[in-house]
């Protein structure tokens, strides 16, 4: 009886494992959609955005901003270095985009889009893994916060 | 140990986390109202004018019409005692025509060939040009003003610069203050065209290469434009502003040593605001803003520094 007990529960340990892998598996997957979604790294060509600043050749050293704001009390506030590119479209109201860029001369070009209401989007920093990132955050009372040391 | 490590980075990134809050509800947007100077005195009754000139082919033109319309050119040819055997103040030209009720122009110019313009028709209106000292140069000042209360203020040192007014409407007010720095450098240039009512707008320029429109239509919109270069240098500062809506700022500021600066700001709507900061010292910086609505607000800082070991 104890041997058909434990042979029991090591036969629900198992299932349960493999259970929790299959949920982890999913929740992980749910996480790269929703990140990709974010960051654009799908080839979904309606989140595509028009970049002008792309075609910029980056060894010139230059910072170049393009901002269109189009709505009620919107808020962008920008600090960039040298060859820190941004693209920045915001419509509807309340939103709000602050980009700060302490010491890094790396290149990076940056796609911008809220649409919405009271979305809040904050860079602290930039490094390597977030040069030519899209960010589209199309929803309300959301916020993205991404800090780079 | 492990459980109270984990309680400190959590409470430390709680606290990042209402830092940057803080931060960014706490942001403030661009302020840069104008303390306006006071304009002359327009008391005159009956029509005066005062025209002082000295040196070569100096031209004056003064034509007054109305009530209490006072003029006073001064055209001084500097030049006459200049070590290069310089003669005369050259072919300064002035040319002053106001029509209503005491409108004011008082028009300065020396050396070399100075162009200044007033027109001014409706009340009160008042333009002083104050064109360079010494080898001033080719600069060219025009102020045509039409309405209430209209003021204007040109200021310009050295060389090549240019600077138009064109104002309509009441209470419009506009100051340029441009200098190239150096003799025989290229030179400044700035515009202000104001339709409407209460529109501020100045202008400051120094150095080579600056240029500056702002054409603000609708009222109460301020504009600021700051721009600073090297003398005879290659670097460039290039400011656009338009403004079309009702209580709009527009602050610019651009320092260029090595590098370009260019911006336009486009505003349409109300209340909305603009600010930004450039600073070519290796790099060029380029920034549009376009705000279309009401009570948007835009900061943009551009360093063109290069930071050492980044």
């Amino acid at each position: 009886m104890k041997a058909k007990n434990f042979i029991f529960s090591i036969i629900v340990a198992i299932a349960c494992f493999n259970l929790t892998s299959i949920f982890s598996q999913e929740i992980t997957n749910k996480n790269d959609f929703i990140i990709n979604k974010y960051f654009q790294l799908n080839n979904n060509p309606s989140l595509v955005l028009e970049n002008d600043a792309t075609s910029i050749n980056q060894s010139l050293k230059s910072s170049y901003i393009i901002l269109n704001q189009t709505g009620n009390f919107n808020q962008v506030d920008l600090k960039t270095n040298l060859n820190d590119s941004q693209t920045v479209n915001q419509f509807g109201n309340k939103n709000n985009y602050t980009f700060i860029n302490y010491y890094n001369n790396n290149p990076s070009n940056f796609n911008i889009l809220q649409q919405g209401t009271s979305n809040f989007l904050q860079i602290y920093g930039q490094n390597s893994i977030i040069n030519n990132i899209s960010i589209i955050q199309k929803s309300n009372f959301k916020t993205i916060q991404i800090i780079n040391y | 140990m492990f459980k109270i490590f984990i309680m400190k980075k959590q409470i430390l990134l709680g606290a990042a986390l209402l830092f940057a809050a803080g931060m960014v509800f706490g942001q403030e947007c661009a302020d840069c109202s104008i303390d306006q100077m006071s304009s002359g005195p327009r008391g005159a009754i009956i029509n005066t004018s005062d025209v002082n000139q000295e040196g070569l082919t100096n031209v004056a033109i003064v034509d007054q019409a109305g009530l209490g319309n006072y003029s006073t050119i001064d055209q001084d040819g500097k030049m006459q005692s200049g070590p290069f055997g310089a003669t005369g103040g050259d072919s300064n030209f002035a040319k002053v025509w106001q029509m209503g009720k005491m409108n004011h122009a008082d028009i300065k110019q020396d050396g070399d060939n100075n162009e200044g313009r007033v027109n001014q028709i409706g009340k009160m209106n008042y333009a002083k040009q104050d064109v360079g000292v010494g080898w001033a140069e080719n600069n060219y000042a025009y102020a045509g003003q039409a309405g209430k209360y209209n003021t204007s203020f040109q200021k310009q040192r050295y060389d090549n610069n240019r600077a138009v007014v064109g104002q309509m409407g009441k209470r419009n007010y506009a100051s340029q203050d441009q200098s190239s720095g150096a003799d025989g450098v290229a030179g400044s240039e700035a515009e202000i065209l104001q339709f409407g009512r209460c529109n501020e707008a100045e202008q400051i320029q120094f150095g080579s290469n600056n240029s500056a429109l702002a054409l603000q239509i609708g009222a109460r919109n301020t504009s600021v434009e700051d721009q600073t270069s090297v003398p005879g240098g290659t670097a460039t500062n290039t400011s656009v502003v338009h403004q079309f809506g009702w209580d709009n700022l527009s602050c610019v500021t651009q320092d260029a040593t090595i590098g370009d600066n260019y911006s336009m700001v486009f505003q349409l709507g109300t209340d909305n605001k603009a600010r930004v900061d450039q600073n070519a010292a290796g790099a060029d910086n380029t920034s549009f803003i376009g705000q279309f609505g009401h009570g948007n607000c835009a900061t943009v800082t551009q360093s063109g520094y290069v930071v050492q070991g980044f």
